[in-house]
């Protein structure tokens, strides 16, 4: 269950970049919000990346272990290795990888819609 | 994302083989004490290697797509290799079925039918929580 197209999500994250809404939203109340979020201001986080970066290596990350899960099924099946724990471990670690990210998204989802029923 | 993916096709044909490799060894151990029955045995690991790629060594390069793909995902024409199990000892009637080895092999293969479903149960599982998980 590969996860494609990560490519196209630079593009969501370039357009509809946390860096520049914070920095619209300055923008648009004047020097009343001084929203200062240190990992998104200035797009730098402690280690040098972006959010969007962060982000997209985390997915990768996920991805990588799908691929590396189906690449041990794949092995087995075939009768390459023998390895039952092996294989048993990269699934699962896949699967628990893919539903912390999918939690992760529905977290985000609600923090979006939190802020979406902000009465301002 | 493909619900029919390499993968799973390769987990479908590993599957399908090895009950074909049950069904095998039951017919050896059935005819244990045939006079002249000679053990068979089935090799289809080899094909399936061949068929997945793993390695991708057998693969070739496709930039257009009207090049075809060679060496990668020809699950249509897999056949598994049966044929006499050239090892067997020889007993006074002409038999070679050695029912302890043909045990130890069923045992074998079941183990790896029940991992192989439980495989293809945690992948679907992953596709279901995807599907089934609103918000």
């Amino acid at each position: 269950m590969a996860i494609k197209d990560i490519g196209s999500f630079q593009q969501t994250l370039g357009t509809g970049d946390a860096r520049g809404w914070s920095r619209k939203v300055d923008n648009d109340f004047g020097s009343n919000f001084d929203i200062k979020t240190p990992g998104l201001e200035g797009g730098n986080v402690e280690n040098g990346k972006t959010f969007g970066e962060f982000l997209q290596d985390s997915i990768g990350k996920v991805n990588a272990l799908q691929h590396d899960a189906n690449i041990q099924m794949e092995k087995l099946a075939s009768g390459e290795s023998q390895n039952l724990h092996e294989t048993l471990l990269a699934v699962e670690k896949a699967e628990i990888a893919f539903k912390t990210m999918n939690q992760v998204r529905s977290k985000v989802l609600d923090a979006y819609r939190e802020i979406m029923k902000m009465q301002i | 994302m493909d619900v029919n993916d390499k993968t799973l096709k390769a987990l479908t044909t590993a599957l399908n083989f090895r009950e074909m490799r049950q069904e095998l060894i039951s017919s050896n151990v059935a005819n244990a004490n045939t006079p002249g029955y000679k053990a068979k045995k089935m090799d289809f690991e080899e094909a399936l290697a061949r068929a997945l790629d793993v390695d991708g060594q057998m693969q070739m390069n496709v930039k257009d797509e009207r090049h075809h793909t060679v060496g990668n995902g020809g699950f249509n024409n897999l056949e598994p290799e049966i044929y006499d199990d050239p090892n067997g000892v020889v007993s006074e009637n002409g038999n070679t079925v050695d029912v302890e080895a043909e045990m130890a092999k069923m045992a074998e293969n079941k183990l790896m039918y029940d991992a192989l479903v439980q495989l293809i149960n945690k992948k679907m599982g992953i596709m279901k929580y995807a599907i089934n998980s609103d918000k």
